[in-house]
């Protein structure tokens, strides 16, 4: 069980992959503070309005490909965000990319832990936020 | 435009046959005049030279003859006959150049008028080659009129000496023969200064023109030579222009390709992964609504799926296949594209409202097809739901000899700001149910019947698409 202070937010723009992801996840993780928004711009309109300080842990699992606003630009975005909400937040990417300029960049990138493929693995996604 | 282009090279390579041409012609006239230059000149010198002789001769030939007179000592006479004997040399000379073409009994004459031998050759080439040249004619006329003098010289000193030999003169007589002499020999003193001038003359008009035309083709191969290096380096930096530009357009290809490769796979690869998911969840699900309710998610993603490679398709047919212009029954083409949409949900509350003008088209079907289908099926797929009656409008009508085309709806409208990045690869505000490629394979379509394609919209009121496409009835 996902302790009640933990925070979960899923960035897909793809409405059948949301109802996959949050299914697989509900399964192994029960109910917990789950949240589904539909691009990048959305996700960080999301996070202003986050209030850190209630919430010991933030889980984003990211998207990609999506209109509006892409996984990329929304990390470009993120890295505005205050430290003390970025030191309590890990960022997952979730696609089905090839591309290894994608993969490249996320693995680059300082603020991604892992690109997980989809369909998410959810026993390899456990282990790792080690919950 | 390639047999143009073709054209346009040939020309260059004449026009540079051309150049060369004239570069070797200016050459070959530049060595031929040097050479007659400097044989010219030679010949001049051996002229004066032979003059000089021929003038101490004669004025030697006077001395003795005169001394001869006065002292009657045959050894004079002698002396006399030997200096004669040099310039009637030259006057046979002359009489054989005019008469005879034998160059051996012209020598005979200018030896014996102590030219050098090696300048023969140059008197007589000169001579031949100038007899009717006013530059040297001149000369050759006060020449023949020294040999004139040369026949009244001998005429005298023979008659002279014919006396001398039987009689004794008187002192009379002495002074008729002696002005005689004198007569002769200064109308001798002005031919032979005549000459000397005339052969100068002669040879300083000649330097003249000697420069002038050397100037002038000098310049000419000059100016050749620089036309050709501008012509090449123009065409140099032209090439590398043109190289530069291909390589370009070859690198963004290639970066296209690409990204084009990469995003279709990933297009192609999400329903996978998604079907993937489905099957995963479904498996582990108990309800039988809620499978049910699965198995009609994987069809819409199997649909979708199907849709983009059909878009694919259509993309690479616009690409590869040439236009070819067909009547095209407009009325029947629209019917076949709605047709298509008719167990669509969302189509089965849409009004579709047909206004042609024109019944049939001139025109390549493919695209035809291409456009009314991308421009139809969106305007079923961004409907508004929230509208009463929902409608979409299409109107064909010519206007100045051009064909438009104004598709119409009253959907939920496309926001200004992204309004013009509608026409780019992959561009979509809603991956759920556009691939990104309709409205790109609609504008290529376009562009392959040299039209035009413009968008309007307002948020909640509608989208107009317009398109303009050239009359071809006329070809």
């Amino acid at each position: 069980m996902i302790e009640t202070n933990t925070t979960l937010l899923l960035i897909e723009d793809n409405l059948i992959d949301q109802l996959i992801t949050t299914k697989l996840l509900k399964k192994a993780f029960g109910n917990f503070h789950f949240n589904v928004v539909n691009d990048g711009k959305e996700g960080m309109e999301w996070l202003y309005k986050f209030n850190h300080n209630d919430n010991d842990r933030l889980i984003i699992l990211l998207d990609i490909k999506m209109p509006q606003m892409d996984g990329f630009e929304f990390l470009k975005h993120y890295d505005a965000l205050p430290d003390d909400l970025k030191k309590k937040t890990e960022i997952f990417m979730l696609s089905s990319t090839l591309d290894p300029n994608d993969l490249r960049r996320a693995n680059e990138n300082n603020y991604v832990k892992k690109l997980f493929s989809k369909p998410l693995s959810v026993s390899e996604f456990k282990e790792i936020i080690n919950i | 435009m390639n047999s143009s282009e073709k054209k346009a090279n040939k020309i260059k390579s004449t026009s540079v046959y051309f150049l060369f041409g004239v570069i070797f012609l200016s050459c070959a006239s530049l060595i031929f005049l040097n050479y007659s230059t400097i044989r010219i000149l030679s010949a001049n010198r051996a002229y004066v030279t032979g003059e000089t002789q021929y003038s101490k001769a004669q004025k030697d030939a006077v001395r003795y003859l005169t001394t001869y007179i006065y002292t009657q000592n045959a050894k004079y006479w002698d002396f006399y006959l030997r200096e004669v004997k040099v310039i009637e040399g030259d006057k046979l000379a002359l009489n054989t150049l005019n008469s005879n073409p034998d160059d051996k009994m012209v020598k005979i004459g200018l030896r014996a008028g102590r030219n050098k031998e090696e300048d023969l050759d140059d008197i007589i080439w000169l001579f031949k080659k100038f007899k009717n040249v006013s530059l040297f004619s001149n000369a050759f006329e006060i020449w023949s009129k020294a040999n004139v003098l040369t026949d009244s010289l001998t005429l005298v000193g023979n008659e002279v000496h014919k006396k001398m030999v039987s009689t004794t003169l008187t002192a009379a007589e002495k002074n008729i023969v002696l002005l005689k002499i004198e007569t002769i020999s200064e109308k001798f003193t002005v031919v032979e200064r005549n000459f000397t001038d005339a052969i100068i003359q002669g040879s300083w008009k000649m330097k003249n023109y000697l420069i002038f035309a050397n100037i002038f083709f000098i310049l000419i191969i000059i100016s050749c030579v620089g036309i050709y290096f501008s012509t090449m380096m123009k065409k140099l930096l032209e090439s590398t222009k043109e190289i530069k530009l291909k390589n370009d357009n070859l690198l963004l290809a290639n970066k296209e390709l690409d990204r084009f490769v990469y995003s279709t796979s990933h297009d192609l690869r999400s329903p996978l992964t998604s079907l993937k998911g489905l099957v995963q969840i479904a498996k582990e699900e108990e309800d039988l609504e809620q499978i049910r309710y699965y198995f009609e998610l994987m069809d819409q993603t199997i649909s979708k799926q199907d849709r983009f490679i059909i878009d694919i398709i259509d993309y690479s047919r616009n690409k590869r296949i040439e236009r070819t212009l067909e009547t095209v029954n407009l009325h029947q083409l629209i019917n076949d594209v709605i047709q298509q949409y008719s167990y669509n949900n969302n189509a089965k509350t849409i009004q579709i409202e047909k206004n042609l003008e024109i019944d049939e088209i001139h025109s390549d079907a493919l695209r035809l097809k291409i456009i009314f289908n991308n421009l139809i099926s969106n305007a079923i797929k961004y409907g508004d739901p929230e509208k009463e009656k929902k409608k979409i409008e299409i109107n064909v009508f010519k206007e100045n000899d051009v064909y438009k085309i104004v598709v119409k709806d009253n959907g939920i409208g496309i926001e200004e700001e992204i309004l013009p990045r509608i026409f780019e690869m992959f561009f979509g505000t809603n991956h759920n149910i556009g691939s990104g490629l309709g409205l790109y394979i609609t504008m290529e379509a376009v562009q392959v019947l040299s039209g035009t394609i413009t968008a309007s919209s307002q948020i909640n009121e509608g989208t107009i698409f317009t398109i303009t496409l050239p009359n071809y009835d006329r070809n």
